[in-house]
């Protein structure tokens, strides 16, 4: 769709009209930084904080008293606090799909919401992750599913899903968080920049490690977000793989069966995408982002819940198929079970949400429609927690044996830790919401730069002639020059290394290509750092497990071979992502020198602007051909807005 | 707290004057000592909440306690008190720390005695094994048998004499005691009247005709709740003389059983299901099986274990004997009409009975009258059974003046001015129609002994702690007559004093112990030059050799005529049964009883009555509703089960329920049958009616789902289909796979259960418990599903819910080859041995309960709640061999781990191997069908390899490759092809 279509039709415009590189930032950043709280806010935090609290009463008198506070039993072992890890953990995937795959894509629409998606994705993990734990017997005990040497020389039994869950989760976790906050360090800089209070500068300047906008840090920094793009997109696919196979590789009837991986993670995405937009369209409208987040972005949304949904619809048909197909008289009871068992009202009412009320999103009507789309994403929230709930449940309740069959029913402190769980979530939303920027806003701003770049910059009245000097007796560190649109810095850099300029620096609100041309060539080491930090961590993580089940703790597991190899992939697989990303970004902030609290450019008051919409050139002191007045004149000669000397 | 106590606390504070700190210490102790602070400290928790209202003993209570906090002050402000910690400085011989002594005893039960083998750790009795040289038990045992290690150390036993609701001591009582019968003694004992259970104790026996000849005008009474007399008074009426009844099933080829329950209520039923287990399975070896009839209103395990069952209402089982009776000549009267269906069965019925005259048992149960059992005593007779599989030998019972009636009639009277109650429970267990209460009442002086402070004690003007068995001397007589001395493994617990040291008491022996009277009976009974080495050797091997009781040829009197039985039939009948897990009450205190499922409704912790489907629907009722019970103007709050199989308008009804005075465990649990029982029909009752009330009841049952949904768990077939095709049940799995083979140890364990033999007793279950230190979880806990038992015992259903097949098979761990459990542990806290065991280590798992729900059989048991019981009396019962599991724990069965380690300890000390037989499991120890067999199965000769090798042998679910290394053998049935 190309813009003028954009102009034409609103509707589908990914970002208002009218906006500039300045009012982007600002609209964005008062959200966080303005004084006081809204009432609104005030609200839905204290109520949320309240859950909260009933989360921790409910984990306390799980810590007190055991598990049996909850319902599970035998034959049940599982109940409301894997239920909810699965859907917790689903509803991340939305965010790293946002982020890392429509990434990958070039899909531009994501720019508006992949931030708080992101967020959801942190938090949500952080809900899910927390299940595991607390479902186990001695949850104290947690660490015995790390690998880690101990005197009693015993190691984590690699076969297990359990384990594999755990290193998932883990890498999981940890490069989500990577993606998000390193996402998250430019407008980390803008807030640095635009903040009133010493207190608020102090932490966003602590949190952005001196991020100065600089277009080499600017490129290596979009080399490992697309590496981390590209890692998180295999590794979102294997998450919920491996969250099935908790499921699939049991014997049970109606958690046996191959289909489960991809189906859960068509399921995750189109959970996460009903949240995402649960979220989405009260805050837009909340915080009147109607602007960033349009009609489009909503509808791209529905449209993607649809094209999941469709494949969660395939995976119920299957499970049915085959209950018939195989000839297995236990799927087929299961099947049966869940039609006309005791727990047929909660099917039903799955299939209703899932099947029945998604075929709704075929219509332009429902997708377009506000307040139709938030009901109908509620009914695919609960549609997917019921799903899981089916999974768990009725495959446990009714097994081989009909001597054992039971039921499962959910006590007070089930509900009390799932409530509490959305509450937990919420209540970091809001603090995300009022502390930090909830749209990523050099993203909007190169979106506007792509989008139409002229008009986007603001002017200024006057154009500097006279070079500000430092004050009496300091060194010179540098000359730094200001320009007001990136197509006059990119010309000025061009001109200056033409000029013979070598050790000079361009700093841009949001990275443009072609200042990393003008600047001279480069090498990058980075995607190769990367490549060999995924080979080290996938080697050592299957290292590991083969040594640990073969040579340092060999047990005799179920009459399976020493070294299951076919068992170990999937681990390898998770530290062969964790190795490459972590690489990425610690690589990336090693190679940009970062954290970097002081810098001499912070001297110059103007430099703020570097992170909202103002262009800077900065030729150092150290260029061989650096004069103190030669260098000021050439830099004069660039017609920018003002020149500066830089002391140190 | 009385005045001696206060006075102790003075004493004691004028004893200390000038004395150093722990010396203070030593004399409280020494205070502690005395009778009267041991009986203030065994009330420190009255059951009589009365106690805390006595402005008196609370302040003196309060006074001591502050008495004992100065002392420990003066001992110094932080120091603990001195204790010291002294070895053995001469050890006890033969006591080896870590390695248990085994003594052989006996367990009682209604009045007869099992022989036992008592292990005991380091002077702390933890587990029973049946005696294989007993005849009642053959080193088998009952659930009951089981249990009494638990009852033992039952923390709620009483604990202190009391005198009304005031402690007392055992001095102040044979004060009082001997006040009374320098009483007596002047009236011939006129007004003294002894109340017991059944006797069969030589020596207790012994002890009450010395009592009755020194008060000859006093009486002896004895009665139990849960047994008739009703076989004795038939034999009598056709023998013309007392006779006990002894049944031969292991010779008998076709057996016919009529109400009751062969295989778990009567006192031989132990033998009796050996006996019958052995017979029914001589169709292995080539021979033939027989074949057992059951005709009953209720289902019970010998109605299970029927090739045929007719369920009929308990009064109409009299004219179905006497039609029975007619085909087979006993008599030439008209039969009575039961319809064709019944009458075509009698027909076939009495056509294979009399050809197998000799060879055949007709058997009738407790619950029907002695009319009845005349006719199957006649019935006998003809059959030619009598001194072939139904002998008769003296009674085995002391013959006392007669039972409760009597009793409260002479007490209603006023006749009764001393009465002596002990071994029952009168007060809670009386047909409400003697009131015996009221007549109590009457009693001037009345003495209970007892191991509760129950009912029947609340009642008492005085209440003696009674021993239970394993801590006290007596004697008992098995179901044949042989006696076993009781040997106490322990002192008592709790100072509890025995049935003979009252009797003695009364008697005027002063300070008499238990063992004295006991020995010193034998001695005078015993022709032996050496007494010392024939008591030795009666109580090394349990049973006193030759003590059987002589059998005597007995033949109906020649003026007997049958008699048709004159029972009321029709309308809404209600029979009365002892419950098959707490009995008549005596073990309502028991937990592990308690949570026992009852075999055939799985209902734990209570006591529904029992519907037939039909007559629920006509009544329109369901499982769990509440309903008032009515009989004779009589009425009763009741919840009901609708259990298949039971006789349509018959209400079973089960004793031992809503006990009053009890312990924590039972108190306030289901109902009291005895509020509508008559003591003119103890058994069955006619024209009840019931009430629907609005409210219901959750109950707890461990089995909720009844069939088994056309899947082949339990392979059965009968006889004929056996011999055409004798794999019928064995399939071959394929043994290929693409692993590499896993290398094996020096054994390999593994289990074989044979179907045919298992009769659903549940004795297993509660032998694994007492083995492996299982904790009891409480009704609440069994209602979510968290029952703990590691062998289960699942019970189908087939057929109708009219007239339902029952299938029974246990359900250990099976110990899988390729077990799902332990592929899905992250820890590895389950892991396979090389001897073939699924380990499971409890202090690895951080419990996430994956193995139990990827275990296809669910024989995993999770703590979901800290279940260990954390009192230090029930700590001493534990097993030190097995690790009491905490909380948030895996566990399950382990094949005994700590039964191999033994056997394996033994076997290298003489540098052996294991021996086939050296490790016996709870279970299959305390099977009394022999049913459960295990040992090396990679040792081609052991019997379990040879179980395993048996063409009926297969696993549960083979499709799923777990590769069980327990296997089953399929049940086999010999139905009569006439009926078929």
């Amino acid at each position: 769709m190309s813009d003028a279509e954009l102009h034409e039709n609103p509707s589908q415009a990914l970002l208002s009209p009218g906006h500039t590189y300045a009012s982007v930032t600002d609209k964005i950043s008062t959200i966080v930084l303005s004084d006081g709280v809204r009432r609104g806010w005030m609200f839905g935090f204290a109520l949320t904080f309240l859950l909260v609290m009933l989360l921790l009463w409910a984990i306390g008198r799980l810590f007190a008293v055991g598990i049996g506070i909850w319902g599970v039993n035998q034959p049940v072992g599982w109940g409301f606090a894997i239920i909810n890890f699965v859907w917790w953990i689903g509803i991340g995937h939305a965010g790293t799909l946002i982020s890392a795959i429509l990434l990958l894509l070039r899909q531009k629409w994501r720019t508006s919401i992949n931030r708080f998606a992101e967020a959801m994705t942190i938090f949500a993990v952080a809900c899910a992750g927390m299940f595991p734990l607390l479902h186990l017997g001695r949850p104290d005990l947690f660490y015995w599913l790390l690998p880690y040497p101990n005197t009693m020389g015993t190691w984590p039994q690699f076969r297990s899903p359990l384990v594999w869950d755990v290193f998932a989760v883990a890498t999981y976790a940890t490069v989500s968080l990577l993606f998000w906050y390193v996402g998250m360090i430019p407008d980390l800089a803008t807030l640095r920049d635009g903040a009133k209070r010493r207190f608020a500068k102090w932490s966003y300047g602590i949190l952005s490690m001196g991020w100065r906008g600089s277009a080499v840090h600017w490129h290596r920094y979009e080399l490992a977000t697309l590496l981390l793009a590209g890692l998180a997109t295999p590794l979102v696919v294997s998450v919920h793989s491996i969250v099935g196979l908790d499921f699939a590789s049991g014997i049970i009837p109606g958690w046996h069966a191959t289909i489960f991986p991809p189906y859960f993670v068509a399921g995750a995405i189109y959970s996460g995408f009903a949240m995402v937009a649960t979220i989405a369209i009260p805050l837009r409208k909340f915080y009147g982002l109607e602007d960033f987040i349009t009609i489009r972005h909503l509808d791209n949304m529905a449209k993607i819940m649809l094209a999941t949904g469709l494949i969660v619809v395939y995976g119920y048909a299957m499970e049915m198929f085959m209950g018939w197909y195989s000839g297995d008289i236990f799927e087929a009871q299961v099947s049966k079970t869940r039609f006309f068992g005791p727990y047929s009202p909660e099917y039903l009412t799955l299939i209703a949400c899932n099947v029945f009320f998604l075929q709704l999103f075929w219509f332009k009507k429902f997708r377009t429609n506000v307040v139709l789309l938030f009901l109908l994403c509620l009914v695919s929230n609960v549609g997917m927690w019921l799903e899981r709930f089916i999974i768990v449940v009725t495959s446990l309740h009714r097994d081989f044996l009909p001597s054992s069959w039971g039921m499962y029913r959910p006590t007070f402190w089930d509900w009390a830790t799932l409530v509490g769980s959305l509450g937990l979530f919420f209540f970091l939303l809001f603090l995300f919401i009022r502390f930090l920027p909830m749209i990523a806003i050099s993203e909007m701003r190169e979106l506007l730069f792509s989008k139409d770049g002229k008009g986007a910059a603001t002017p200024d009245k006057t154009r500097g002639t006279e070079v500000e000097r430092v004050p009496e007796g300091k060194k010179v560190w540098g000359l730094l020059a200001e320009f007001q649109s990136p197509e006059e810095l990119e010309d000025a850099t061009s001109r200056s290394y033409a000029e013979g300029y070598r050790i000079q620096e361009a700093y841009t609100p949001f990275p443009v290509h072609g200042l990393i041309k003008a600047l001279g060539p480069r090498k990058w080491l980075l995607p190769k750092l990367v490549l060999i930090g995924g080979i080290i961590g996938g080697t050592l993580g299957f290292l590991l497990q083969y040594w640990a089940s073969t040579t340092a703790y060999p047990i005799n597991v179920a009459g399976k071979p020493l070294n299951s190899w076919p068992a170990f992939i999937p681990i390898t697989f998770e530290l062969t992502v964790l190795g490459a990303a972590l690489t990425a970004v610690l690589g990336m902030l090693a190679m940009n020198r970062l954290p970097q609290p002081y810098h001499p450019l912070f001297h110059i008051d103007r430099f703020r602007r570097a992170t909202r919409d103002r262009f800077f050139l900065c030729i150092h002191q150290r260029d061989p051909q650096f004069d103190r007045e030669e260098t000021a004149r050439f830099l004069l000669s660039l017609e920018p807005n003002q020149v500066f000397e830089v002391h140190p | 707290m009385s005045q001696a106590s206060r006075d102790s606390v003075a004493r004691l504070a004028a004893g200390l004057e000038g004395k150093t700190g722990p010396r203070y210490w030593r004399s409280l102790e020494e205070l502690a000592d005395t009778p009267e602070f041991r009986a203030f400290v065994a009330d420190e928790f009255p059951s009589g909440a009365s106690e805390w209202h006595d402005p008196v003993s609370r302040r003196n209570f309060l006074q001591l306690m502050a008495a004992s906090c100065a002392l420990a002050g003066l001992a110094g402000c932080t120091r603990q008190p001195e204790e010291q910690i002294v070895p053995y400085a001469i050890a006890p011989e033969q006591v080896i720390p870590g390695k248990p002594l085994f003594y052989a005893t006996a367990v009682r039960h209604s009045g007869y005695g099992y022989g036992v083998l008592a292990e005991s750790h380091t002077g702390r009795p933890t587990k029973l094994e049946g005696n294989e040289l007993h005849p009642s038990s053959q080193g088998s045992s009952t659930s009951f048998m089981q249990a009494a290690v638990l009852d033992l150390y039952d923390p709620d036993r009483s604990q202190a004499l009391f005198r009304n609701r005031r402690i007392g001591t055992w001095p102040e009582f044979l004060g009082e005691v001997r006040t009374a019968t320098r009483e007596l003694e002047k009236t011939r004992g006129a007004e003294l009247r002894l109340l017991t259970g059944p006797v069969t104790s030589p020596t207790l026996a012994g002890q009450i005709q010395d009592l009755l000849t020194k008060f000859p005008d006093a009486a002896w009474y004895s009665y139990d709740p849960a047994h008739s007399r009703a076989r004795a008074d038939g034999a009598n009426t056709v023998f013309g003389r007392p006779v006990h009844t002894v049944h031969r099933f292991d010779q008998a080829d076709v057996v016919l059983a009529l109400g009751g329950d062969f295989l778990s209520e009567d006192p031989a039923s132990l033998r009796y299901a050996r006996d019958f287990a052995e017979r029914r399975s001589a169709f292995a070896g080539g021979g033939t099986m027989n074949r057992l009839y059951a005709v009953e209103s209720t289902l019970s395990l010998a109605g299970a274990a029927a090739d045929h069952r007719l369920p009929l209402q308990a009064a109409k089982i009299g004219q179905l004997v006497w039609a029975l009776a007619g085909e087979l000549g006993v008599h030439s009267e008209t039969k009575p009409d039961l319809g064709p269906a019944v009458a075509r069965w009698v027909a076939a019925l009495a056509k294979d009975l009399g050809g197998h005259k000799g060879r055949s048992i007709v058997w009738a149960g407790d619950d029907q009258p002695a009319e009845v059992h005349a006719l199957v005593h006649a019935i006998n007779s003809a059959l030619g059974n009598l001194g072939k599989t139904v002998l008769h030998t003296e009674p085995a019972l002391a013959a006392s003046k007669g039972g409760l009636a009597e009793l409260a009639a002479e007490m209603q009277k006023g006749k009764v001015g001393v009465l002596v109650v002990f071994g029952v429970n009168p007060a809670y267990d009386a047909p409400a129609d003697l009131e015996f209460a009221k007549a109590m009442a009457k009693v001037r002086f009345r003495i209970h002994l007892g191991r509760e402070r129950d009912e029947t004690a609340a009642l008492s003007h005085w209440h003696v702690p009674g021993t239970v068995d394993l801590e006290s001397w007596s004697d008992v007589r098995g179901h044949d007559g042989t006696v076993t001395i009781l040997q106490p493994l322990i002192a008592p617990l709790y100072g509890g004093k025995s049935e003979h040291e009252i009797v003695a008491a009364l008697l005027g022996n002063d300070a008499p112990r238990a063992h004295d009277i006991v020995r010193g009976y034998w001695k005078s009974k015993t022709e032996t030059e050496d007494f010392d080495r024939w008591w030795r050797r009666a109580l090394h091997d349990g049973i006193v050799a030759g003590s059987a009781l002589p059998t005597v040829e007995v033949r109906p009197r020649p003026d007997f005529v049958p008699q048709a039985p004159t029972a009321a039939t029709g309308g809404l009948e209600v029979t009365f049964r002892p419950h098959p897990t707490v009995w008549d009450g005596r073990y309502a205190n028991n937990a592990w009883l308690q949570e026992l499922p009852v075999p055939l409704t799985k209902v734990t912790w209570d006591n529904p009555v029992l519907v037939s489907p039909a007559t629920a629907r006509r009544l329109d009722l369901d499982t769990g509703d509440v309903v008032e019970l009515e009989l004779a103007g009589r009425k009763v709050l009741a919840h009901v089960w609708i259990q298949p199989g039971q006789a349509d308008d018959s209400i079973t009804v089960h004793l031992g329920y809503g006990r009053t005075r009890t312990g924590r465990v039972g108190r306030g649990r289901g109902f009291n049958a005895s509020a509508i029982r008559t003591s003119d029909a103890m058994w069955i009752a006619a024209g009840a009616s019931v009430k629907k009330t609005s409210r219901r009841v959750k109950l707890a049952t461990t089995q909720h789902h009844q069939v088994m949904e056309h899947r082949d768990l339990v392979r059965e077939a009968t006889l004929a289909e056996f011999r055409e095709q004798p794999e019928f049940a064995h399939e071959r799995p394929n043994e290929q796979s693409l692993y590499p083979a896993v290398a094996k140890g020096d054994y390999g364990w593994g289990m074989a259960i044979d179907l045919t033999r298992c009769i659903g007793c549940n004795a297993c279950m509660t032998a694994c418990q007492a083995e492996n230190n299982i904790p009891v979880v409480g009704r609440e806990q069994v209602l979510v599903g968290r029952a703990m038992h590691w062998i289960r015992v699942d019970r189908y259903f087939e057929g109708t819910p009219e007239a339902p097949r029952v299938l029974f098979q246990p359900i250990p761990c099976m110990q899988c080859e390729n077990a799902p459990c332990e592929t899905v542990c992250p820890v590895g806290a389950t892991s396979h041995s090389d001897e073939g065991l699924n380990d499971m280590v409890y202090n690895r798992c951080v419990g996430t309960r994956y193995c139990s729900n990827n275990c296809p059989y669910k024989v995993r048991r999770f703590n979901f709640l800290d279940y260990r019981d954390p009192d230090e009396r029930i700590q001493l019962m534990r097993n030190p061999n097995v690790t009491v599991r905490a909380r948030g724990v895996m566990e399950k069965c382990t094949y005994c781990v700590q039964r191999i380690s033994a056997a394996r300890i033994a076997a290298k000390k003489d540098d052996r191997r294991i021996r086939d037989g050296d490790v016996v499991t709870a279970c299959q120890s305390a099977c009394p069908t022999r049913a459960i067999v295990f040992g090396d199965a990679q040792d081609k000769t052991t019997r379990v390899a040879k179980a395993k090798s048996d063409p009926r042998d297969y696993v549960l679910l083979p499709e799923l490759n777990t590769r069980p290394r327990t296997s089953y053998a399929a049940g086999i049935t010999n139905p009569n092809p006439e009926l078929a």
